[in-house]
């Protein structure tokens, strides 16, 4: 069965049409990256496949259920700076959020769940930090904290909003090789991304996305200078006739810097 | 007043229902602060009034009014703010005023209207019997056990609403459950210091137990253990001043007078701390 | 006030507005109450605007000892309420808290702990439940004609100082970041606002009381908002719910017996919930926008 089925799924708000024409599939093992401009839809897109909002027209179909029937099977990743860092709350903690879903109401998570966070924990390399407060922990531990929360829920499917906003470069390159292990394992992966680097590295597919859909295929055809083009209508930094980074006009861009902020 | 603190049935009351009242207060109060609702909760403590006059007009029990009104305001801040004209804060704000209003146009149109309108903000922790203490037990109790039962899909929606919303968790329905137990500890709090001063209970140890930097369970500990300390103290002053110096000094006011000033100091010294280690 | 019957009529209300009118003491209330009622609505669109409500009511909340130190001193209330308020905004702004608004708690903390200072102050002093009802619901019927001078003036200087900073005082409430960047200095702007809300305030709680001042400031500048998409016609129409639902108040307060501050109150409730379902059945153009 494929992880995920979307069949030219629309979604609106308040009768506006935010989202339209989207239409793919991703397989165990695979890694989609949607990349499309601020406001291109890309965190509803996520939220629709979470099942956090309705779709008005189209399908979307996870592990051939509807969305809310398995989120079991879908850890989510979301940025690490939504969260207040004066919570008191410890990295291990954070970590045992991943676990509720199986252990259920009413009950408190168990040693065999805690050595399961403890596990995932360690696979970030944070296994040091466990009783330290999430607030105390570097923006780039922070987000792997998270990381580690979704792999504690053995998830069969991975879905991450943005996971490298604000995040130093050996993070960044940490989860791309912990999505890669992932894979390996037949964990699928979704991830929304401005750094079309990172999408050409880690996802053999990319949803290219601006309201509607402008590619869905293997990255390195979507991640084409015309079709870039096309979708961030003017949004994208050229050197000489190559597209070189996307983001707004006057922004500089070099390479795999995010330049665009959408969170200040 | 007979003279040794304590010495007297109605003084071992009021020290019983206050601490009863502290710990449930910092149980739910912890969970209050993690949430940042302070305001919602200052608002039901106004919004319950017309339900008590109304009880009391009636003749019924006055828990009972607190309790109705209690659960409607939890229900009707629960409505999602879709007047987006109307920010969330005005629309508490208006609710409060409104519902306080009402409470008080009804109570004054009776012969005893300051007393009895005193009576229900600020209660009567003196002249609390068994069976007061018995109905706050009994509330105070459910209040908290729900808290203890859905611990950690509290904290979980507290820390990372979209988290809890990914795995399914029904937030609106924990975000009532939370408004509902404050509606009890209010109802707890009705006769032992009424219920403006019964939101000081909830947040100020709280608060001073974040303040230290404590995880979530540490501190509800730290609170409760903060409230009865300063219950006891509180108590003793205003027997002690009322003894020795003749002077009318009201219990609950003196508590909360100093959980706030426990707050203060440890806010302060938290400040200066945190100066100190930047610097 | 009008003695009647307990029977609520026509007659009561045309009776009582007769008598707002008529005897001094009551037509000091009705000047009082349209002042304040006026000023309340103009500076509660800032209020409204800046998401300053909780901090409002922390704010007259912590105006309760102020009030009853000055009756045991026998001093203006209005003076008591102004050095609370403005004591407090000092220090919220001293301690940096005013950046921190979002810091609830710790307001709340504030609330509850100037209430009962001034529950306490009141009880040692020998108060009454007589004077403690009185502050928490208002008096404005009590109002000295001092007190209705001081509304005056001070309201004429809040109106002033808000006129002269009104660019500013927008910009920082719409965009805070364009204000930084354009050069503004937030934080002056900020505690500006901060002490008008006081002095507001200091007016209004005498006469509303603690609890229900806060009504005055908010209820009829959201009303005014669903209803005006610029800032300075809000606060045209604001003034002019709060001077109605003031006066509405005042005489169903002389007519049916019931505490004036309340019934203010909830003539502006009454303002807002029937501008909201007149808004809601018949949605028009320049309302909603894309």
């Amino acid at each position: 069965m494929s992880v995920l089925e979307l069949d030219d799924v629309t979604v609106a708000f308040d009768g506006h049409e935010v989202l339209c024409g989207i239409s793919g599939r991703v397989e165990e093992g695979q890694a989609v990256a949607l990349i499309g401009p601020n406001g291109a839809g890309k965190s509803t897109l996520i939220r629709a496949v979470l099942g956090l909002v309705p779709v008005r027209e189209g399908r979307i179909r996870v592990f051939e259920r509807d969305p809310a029937d398995a989120r079991r099977h879908v850890g989510y990743v979301p940025q690490y700076s939504r969260l207040d860092p004066e919570f008191p709350v410890t990295a291990l903690q954070v970590v045992l959020m991943g676990r509720y879903r199986s252990v259920g109401w009413l009950r408190r998570p168990g040693r065999a769940d805690r050595a399961r966070a403890l596990e995932a924990l360690a696979s970030v390399g944070l296994a040091g930090r466990a009783k330290d407060r999430f607030g105390t922990l570097s923006g780039g531990q922070r987000q792997r904290v998270l990381f580690a929360r979704a792999l504690a829920q053995d998830a069969a499917l991975l879905v991450l909003d943005e996971p490298f906003n604000g995040v130093d470069t050996t993070t960044q390159e940490d989860l791309v090789a912990l999505l890669a292990a992932e894979r390996a394992r037949g964990v699928a992966v979704l991830l929304s991304t401005h750094d079309l680097d990172v999408a050409r590295h880690a996802c053999d597919e990319t949803c290219l996305l601006n309201r509607r859909q402008f590619a869905f295929g293997p990255t390195a055809k979507v991640l084409e200078d015309d079709l870039l083009l096309a979708a961030f209508a003017g949004g994208v930094h050229l050197v000489g006739d190559e597209v070189v980074g996307i983001g707004a006009p006057h922004h500089h861009l070099h390479g795999r810097h995010d330049p665009t902020d959408p969170h200040g | 007043m007979s003279g040794t603190f304590l010495a007297a049935p109605y003084q071992q009351r009021a020290l019983l229902a206050i601490v009863i009242l502290g710990v449930v207060a910092a149980v739910v109060g912890v969970h209050v602060v993690l949430r940042r609702m302070a305001f919602v909760a200052d608002a039901m403590s106004h919004t319950v009034l017309p339900g008590v006059v109304v009880a009391n007009l009636l003749g019924g029990p006055l828990y009972a009014g607190a309790l109705v009104a209690g659960v409607t305001t939890a229900m009707l801040l629960g409505f999602p703010a879709r007047a987006r004209r109307i920010g969330e804060d005005a629309a508490v704000a208006i609710v409060l005023a409104s519902f306080f209003a009402l409470g008080v146009a009804i109570v004054s149109r009776g012969r005893s209207f300051a007393t009895d309108l005193t009576g229900f903000l600020f209660g009567s922790l003196l002249t609390v019997d068994a069976d007061d203490l018995l109905l706050m037990g009994i509330v105070g109790g459910v209040a908290i056990v729900a808290m203890v039962v859905f611990h950690k899909e509290l904290v979980l929606r507290a820390f990372d609403r979209e988290a809890a919303e990914a795995i399914g968790l029904p937030i609106a329905r924990l975000d009532l459950l939370v408004d509902l137990a404050v509606a009890l500890v209010i109802v707890t709090a009705l006769r032992a210091v009424g219920t403006l001063l019964a939101v000081a209970f909830v947040i100020t140890p709280a608060a001073t137990a974040r303040r230290l930097g404590l995880a979530v369970v540490p501190s509800m500990l730290v609170a409760a253990a903060i409230a009865a300390l300063c219950g006891t103290l509180g108590l003793a002053i205003a027997h002690e001043a009322g003894m020795r110096a003749d002077v009318r000094v009201a219990p609950g006011a003196t508590v909360v007078v100093l959980l706030t000033s426990v707050f203060l100091v440890v806010a302060v010294v938290a400040w200066w701390r945190d100066r100190m280690r930047s610097a | 006030m009008v003695a009647g019957s307990d029977a609520v009529g026509v007659n009561d209300l045309v009776d009582a507005a007769a008598s707002l009118v008529r005897e001094p003491l009551l037509r000091r209330a009705l000047l009082e109450i349209v002042l304040v009622g006026a000023l309340g609505g103009v500076v509660g669109v800032h209020v409204v605007l800046r998401r300053l409500p909780f901090f409002v009511m922390t704010l007259s909340h912590a105006t309760l000892p102020g009030l009853v130190v000055a009756s045991l001193l026998g001093v203006s209330l209005v003076l008591g309420a102004a050095v609370a308020a403005v004591v407090v905004v000092g220090v919220v702004v001293l301690v940096g808290v005013a950046g921190r608004i979002e810091d609830t708690s710790g307001v709340g903390v504030v609330l509850t702990g100037s209430l009962a200072v001034g529950a306490l102050v009141l009880s040692i002093g020998q108060g009454t439940a007589r004077d403690l009802s009185a502050f928490l619901v208002g008096s404005v019927v009590t109002v000295r004609p001092l007190d209705v001078v001081l509304t005056a003036g001070l309201g004429l200087l809040v109106v002033l100082v808000l006129a002269l900073a009104h660019k500013e005082l927008v910009l920082v409430a719409f965009d805070p970041a364009a204000a930084d960047a354009a050069g503004y200095q937030r934080g002056p702007i900020d505690l500006l606002l901060l002490v008008t809300v006081a002095v507001t305030l200091a007016v209004a709680v005498p006469a509303g009381g603690v609890v229900l001042s806060v009504a005055l400031l908010v209820t009829p500048a959201s009303a005014a908002r669903l209803w005006c998409d610029r800032v300075v016609t809000t606060m045209a129409l604001a003034a002019t719910f709060g001077v109605f639902a003031g006066v509405v108040g005042l005489v169903a307060s002389a007519a049916w017996d019931v505490a004036a501050g309340a019934a203010i109150a909830l003539a502006a409730t009454a303002v807002l919930a029937g501008s909201a379902a007149i808004r809601a059945l018949a949605p028009s153009r320049g309302l909603r926008r894309t």
